[in-house]
C-alpha cells in the first residue's frame, strides 16, 4: 500500500448567501496515494471544483471553510500562514485551473512565459531556466522547439500540455487539475490525457484530477471518487467502480454514458438538487430507483465495503 | 429514386477577415466544396462529426438560411433554401427547425419560458383560439414528460439545462418539422441527462418520422443516435457512410485517428498506444492545396499534397482519400 | 407517447405578472440610490406642477409675475422666503415656475432625443449594411456639428416656445445616445436568442422590438437621464447669456436676471442660490438614477442580456 500524500479529513466548504449557507462541500474525506491518479467525478453542482478550491485554500468570501483538515505529507494546509501556502502551491503542489490554457499571454513566447514562472519562485540563470523548461515539456511529450513559439501557433491541446508542463517546472509531487480536457477536441483530449498518465507512469508523480467526463477517468485514473450533492457517494478502483458500481447514483451515472461499445443507455430522471436546500436524509433519495424508508430520514455515511472500496448507501453493507 | 430531402452540392463558404487601411483582407474558407445529402425515403439521423473549425456549424447555418453559400447550392427538396425563404419563409420553417447547443442563452432572459412555446403556436398557426393554444402547449409538455405546473410561468434561469432543452423538444413536437438540425444539443448537459434527451430525440424521430442532421464532435454520441455519419476536416468531407460500420471499420486515416482517440468508459479497454511526439500537429495546419488532412496523415503520399481527393465509392462508403482510388 | 417524467421540481409558484411590470418593479427595488433619485425627481416635479396652487395660496391671489406685488428687493421674510426681485416679484414663486419650465424642456427634449436615438440605433445596429452605414453617417454628422452657435442663431432669430426649443435641443442631443445604444445593439444582435428568433420566423422589426429592445432598457434609462440633464443645462446656458424670450421664465433666465442685477455684489445671495440649488438637485436626482441603474445592471448586465 502506497503512502498517502494528501489526506482530506471531513472537509466542509460553505457559501454565505441571503438565503442562508449554501453547503457546497460537506464532510468530504479522501486520501490520495503516492504515484496514483485519483479522479473526482460528478456532474455540475456536485461540488468537485469547490472541493479542489477548498484543498488549495482558494476559497474567497462569501465562501468559507468551517471545518476540516487537509494534510499534505502530514502538514495541515488549512492552518499554514498564507505565505507558506503560496510556496507549497508551486513547489510541492501544482494547480491547473479550469480553462487555464487560455491564460497564456498570446504575444509572449512560450520560453519567456515558462521562464517567468520559474524565476518567480527560484533564483536561477536563464540557461538553467531553459533547461528546466525543456525537461518539463519532455514530461508531457512536447519537443523543445515549442519554446520558441507563440501560443497562437499552438493548438488547444498543445497549449494545455504547455500549461501542464509549466505546472511541473519546480518538480511538485502532487498535481491537481480541474477539468483539464473539457474544452478540447477528442484527438487533443487523448494527447492531454496520455500526457497526464505519463506523469504517473514515467515520472512517479501523483495526480488528482477533476472531470465530469466519466470516460476520461476510465482511461487514465487508478481510483475514482464520485461526488453527488457535496458529498462523496462512492470511491474505489476504477475497474471496480465502473464494472460494478455499488451506489445507485454511480450505477445510474455509469449506465448513462453512451459509448461505441455499448447499446442502449439509461439516464437518471429528476433534477440535481441545489446547495441551498439539499434533500433530507440521503441526498440522492428523490431520484433513487431503489430508495427505502430510511433513506429520506438518515444520510448514510461513507463506509468501507471491501478492499479500498467505500460507498455511502443504506443498501450497501460492508462485507463481514 | 426520389430526390434527397437535403442536399449540399459543391458548397463553398468563405469569410473575409481583417482588412482596413492598406491591409489586405484574408479569405478563410470555412467550407470547401462540400457534397452532402440526406435521403427523403425514410427518417434518418445523420451525424456530422468534426473538430472545431471543421465547418459543421457553418453547414447548420446554411441549412437554416442564416447565411448564404459563396458558391454551390443548398437544396431542400430540390429547391434552394434561399428560394424557399424568399417565397414563403414560414413554409420552410415549418419543415426545417433547429435545436441549439446552449440551453441557456437561446432563451431571452427578459421573458418567461412560456413565450417560447406560445409564440411558436402563434407563428405557426397551430391554434385558432387562446384555449386551443393552451391545449396544444400543455399536450406537448405532457408528451415530453414535463409538468406544466412546475415549468410554465418561470424564467429561464429558474429551470435546469435539461428542462430547457426538453422544452425545445416540445416546440419541435408542436411544429412537426420534417428535418431538424441539432447543433451539439447535449454537450452542455450533464452526463445523466444526455441519454434522456437523446432517447427523446430518437422517439421524436419515430413518432414524427423526421430526419435529423446531428452535429457533434463526440463519436460516442454519434454512435448512439446516428444512422449515417459524415466526417469533416477543415471544411471538407473526408468520409461518409453507415455509422456503425464506419466506426467499426474506419477507412479514412482521419477517421481512424478519430476512432482511436475515443475514450471509452470501460477501464478494461484503455488506450494501448503511447503518446507520440508529433511536432507537425503544431496548429492544425490548414493546407491551401491538396488533401486537408495531409499535414497529419501517417499514410500521406505526394499526390495528397498536390490535389484534394474527391469522394471515392467503396463498399457503400464514400472516402476522400487517394488510398482508395 | 409519453416520455420519462421529471421528479418534482421547485416548489413556489411565481407571481403571474407581465414582463413590463416585472421590469418596472425590479428596477424600482433594484437599489436604494435609484429610489432616492427617483423620489427626488418626482418631488421636484410635483413641487413645480403644484406651483399654481401653492402660489395662489401663498400670495393670496396675486399673480407671481405681476410687477410691484411686493416691495422691491426685499430680503427674505416669511411672506417672501427668498425675498423679492428688482421688480417686486416673489422669488420663490418665480423659482418654482422656472423649475417647472426647465424640467419640462429637459424631459420633453430628453424624451424625444432618446426615442429617436433608440429607433435609429436599433434600426441601424440590427440591420447592418447600407442602412447602418447611412444612419451612422447621419448620427456622426450631427454629433460633430457645433450645436451652440446654431442654437444661439436659432434662439436669436426665431421666437422660441417650449415645443420648438425642445425640438431643437433634441435634434442635437439624440446622436450621443444613438451611438452608445448602437454599440449595445451590435453586441446583443449576436446573442443566441436572437438567432433562435430568426430561425423561428420572426422578422426584422419583431426581433428589434421584441428581443433586443427589452434588453436595452437599462441603457435607455441611463441615456434618457443624460439627455435630460444635458438639455436642461443647454437651455440654462442659452438663457444665461440672454437668448430666448424674456418672458418665459426658466432657471437659466432667473440666473440671467440675477447676473444682470449683480446679485452677488449686492449680497442678494438667495437670488443666485435658488436657481443653482434647483439645478443641482435635478442633477443629483438624475445622477442617482444613473448610478442606481448601473449599480444594479452593470455587473449583472451579463445576466440581463444573456451573456
Amino acid at each position: 500500500m502506497q503512502p498517502t500524500i494528501l489526506e482530506i479529513e471531513d472537509l466542509h466548504v460553505y457559501y454565505k448567501t441571503v438565503a442562508g449557507d449554501a453547503r457546497s462541500v460537506e464532510g468530504v474525506s479522501l486520501s490520495v496515494h503516492a504515484n496514483e491518479i485519483l479522479g473526482i467525478a460528478g456532474e455540475s453542482g456536485c461540488g468537485k471544483s469547490t472541493l479542489v478550491d477548498g484543498i488549495l485554500r482558494l476559497i474567497k468570501p462569501p465562501g468559507y471553510v468551517p471545518k476540516g483538515r487537509v494534510l499534505f505529507k502530514g502538514v495541515d494546509l488549512l492552518q499554514l500562514p498564507k505565505a507558506t501556502m503560496r510556496e507549497y502551491r508551486w513547489r510541492d503542489i501544482s494547480y491547473i485551473p479550469q480553462g487555464s490554457m487560455n491564460s497564456l499571454n498570446p504575444v509572449i513566447r512560450i520560453e519567456e512565459q515558462m521562464g517567468d514562472a520559474v524565476l518567480a519562485h527560484v533564483k536561477v540563470g536563464k540557461r538553467e531556466a531553459s533547461q528546466m523548461a525543456i525537461s518539463a515539456l519532455a514530461k508531457v511529450g512536447l519537443p523543445g522547439d515549442v519554446l520558441r513559439m507563440f501560443p497562437h501557433q499552438l493548438s488547444g491541446g498543445m497549449k494545455q500540455r504547455v500549461i501542464i508542463a509549466m505546472s511541473l517546472l519546480l518538480n511538485p509531487s502532487l498535481v491537481i487539475a480541474d477539468e483539464p480536457v473539457t474544452a478540447l477536441d477528442v484527438v487533443a483530449q487523448k494527447a492531454v490525457l496520455q500526457s497526464i498518465a505519463r506523469l504517473r507512469d514515467d515520472y512517479g508523480m501523483t495526480v488528482l484530477f477533476v472531470a465530469h467526463d466519466m470516460a476520461a477517468h476510465a482511461e487514465i485514473a487508478d481510483r475514482v471518487a464520485i461526488m453527488y450533492a457535496g458529498e462523496v457517494s462512492e470511491i474505489g478502483s476504477v475497474s471496480d467502480v465502473f464494472i460494478e458500481p455499488l451506489h445507485p447514483y454511480a450505477q445510474g451515472l455509469i449506465g448513462s454514458i453512451p459509448s461505441v461499445d455499448r447499446g442502449s443507455v439509461k439516464g437518471i430522471p429528476g433534477l440535481a438538487p441545489n446547495a441551498l436546500e439539499w434533500p433530507s436524509g440521503c441526498r440522492f433519495h428523490p431520484r433513487c430507483p431503489v430508495a427505502i424508508d430510511v433513506c429520506p430520514k438518515e444520510n448514510p455515511p461513507l463506509i468501507p465495503i471491501r478492499d479500498g472500496r467505500y460507498a455511502a448507501c443504506h443498501l450497501v453493507k460492508a462485507d463481514a | 429514386m426520389t430526390e434527397p430531402l437535403l442536399e449540399l452540392k459543391d458548397v463553398r463558404k468563405e469569410f473575409r477577415i481583417g482588412g482596413g487601411l492598406g491591409i489586405r483582407r484574408r479569405t478563410v474558407a470555412a467550407l470547401d466544396g462540400v457534397f452532402l445529402s440526406i435521403s427523403a425515403e425514410e427518417p434518418t439521423v445523420t451525424a456530422l462529426v468534426g473538430e472545431s473549425g471543421s465547418g459543421k456549424t457553418t453547414i447548420a447555418r446554411l441549412v437554416m438560411g442564416l447565411v448564404e453559400p459563396s458558391s454551390g447550392e443548398v437544396l431542400y427538396q430540390g429547391r434552394s433554401v434561399r428560394d424557399w425563404i424568399n417565397s414563403d419563409e414560414m413554409a420552410y420553417r415549418r419543415q426545417v427547425q433547429m435545436i441549439f447547443q446552449d440551453p441557456y442563452s437561446t432563451y431571452n432572459p427578459f421573458y418567461r419560458v412560456d413565450r417560447v412555446l406560445f409564440s411558436t403556436v402563434k407563428k405557426f398557426n397551430l391554434a385558432s383560439t387562446k384555449e386551443e393554444a393552451q391545449q396544444v402547449v400543455l399536450a406537448s409538455m405532457r408528451a415530453m414528460g414535463l409538468r406544466p405546473e412546475y415549468i410554465l410561468g418561470r424564467y429561464p434561469h429558474q429551470l435546469s439545462g435539461g428542462e430547457r432543452q426538453r422544452l425545445m423538444l416540445c416546440r419541435i413536437l408542436m411544429i412537426k418539422p420534417r428535418l431538424i438540425v441539432a447543433d451539439e444539443p447535449v454537450s452542455m448537459l450533464d452526463a445523466s441527462l444526455r441519454s434522456i434527451f437523446l432517447d427523446n430525440l430518437l422517439q421524436l424521430k419515430e413518432s414524427l418520422q423526421l430526419s435529423c442532421l446531428y452535429i457533434t464532435h463526440d463519436m460516442n454520441i454519434a454512435h448512439y443516435v446516428a444512422d449515417d455519419l459524415v466526417v469533416m476536416v477543415h471544411g471538407s468531407v473526408m468520409e461518409r457512410g453507415d455509422a456503425r460500420s464506419l466506426i467499426n471499420e474506419p477507412m479514412h486515416p482521419y477517421t481512424q485517428l478519430l476512432v482511436a482517440s475515443i475514450p471509452t468508459p470501460d477501464p478494461r479497454k484503455r488506450w494501448q498506444d503511447r503518446l507520440e511526439l508529433n511536432v507537425s500537429t503544431l496548429k492544425e495546419l490548414k493546407p491551401e492545396v491538396g488533401c486537408k488532412f495531409s499535414p497529419r496523415c501517417p499514410h500521406v503520399m505526394s499526390v495528397c499534397r498536390e490535389k484534394a481527393p474527391p469522394l471515392f465509392d467503396r463498399k457503400g462508403r464514400r472516402v476522400a482519400c487517394f488510398l482508395y482510388e | 407517447m409519453t416520455m420519462m417524467a421529471d421528479a418534482p421540481g421547485e416548489v413556489a409558484a411565481p407571481v403571474r405578472a407581465g414582463p413590463l411590470w416585472r421590469a418596472t418593479t425590479a428596477i424600482w427595488r433594484a437599489s436604494p440610490r435609484l429610489k432616492l433619485g427617483l423620489t427626488l425627481l418626482l418631488l421636484l416635479l410635483a413641487l413645480s406642477f403644484l406651483e399654481p396652487i401653492i402660489t395662489h395660496l401663498r400670495l393670496e391671489g396675486r399673480g407671481p409675475t405681476e410687477l410691484g406685488t411686493f416691495p422691491r428687493l426685499a430680503s427674505a421674510s416669511l411672506q417672501n422666503p427668498l425675498g423679492t426681485d428688482v421688480f417686486g416679484r416673489d422669488l420663490l414663486a418665480l423659482l418654482m415656475i422656472g423649475l417647472r419650465f426647465s424640467l419640462m424642456v429637459g424631459l420633453i427634449a430628453g424624451g424625444l432625443a432618446t426615442a429617436v436615438a433608440v429607433f435609429v440605433a436599433l434600426l441601424g445596429g440590427y440591420s447592418g449594411g447600407r442602412i447602418d452605414y447611412l444612419l451612422n453617417t447621419v448620427t456622426n454628422a450631427i454629433l460633430v456639428t457645433p450645436s451652440l452657435p446654431i442654437l444661439m442663431a436659432v434662439a436669436a432669430f426665431v421666437p422660441i416656445d417650449l415645443v420648438l426649443l425642445a425640438l431643437v435641443l433634441a435634434f442635437f442631443s439624440w446622436p450621443l445616445g444613438a451611438r452608445i445604444i448602437r454599440a449595445q445593439v451590435l453586441s446583443l444582435r449576436e446573442r443566441p436568442y436572437v438567432e433562435f428568433a430568426r430561425v423561428s420566423g420572426f422578422g426584422r422589426f419583431g426581433i428589434m422590438f421584441g428581443e433586443i429592445l427589452p434588453n436595452l432598457v437599462p441603457f435607455i434609462i441611463v441615456g434618457f437621464s443624460y439627455a435630460v440633464i444635458g438639455n436642461i443645462l443647454a437651455e440654462t446656458g442659452l438663457r444665461l447669456i440672454g437668448l430666448g424670450p424674456g418672458d418665459v421664465i426658466s432657471l437659466g433666465l432667473l440666473l440671467n436676471w440675477a447676473m444682470t442685477f449683480g446679485a452677488l455684489a449686492q449680497g442678494r445671495y438667495l437670488m443666485v442660490l435658488g436657481p443653482t440649488v434647483c439645478l443641482l438637485l435635478i442633477f443629483i436626482a438624475l445622477s442617482l438614477i444613473n448610478v442606481g441603474i448601473e449599480e444594479r445592471f452593470n455587473p449583472r448586465l451579463k445576466g440581463v442580456t444573456g451573456n
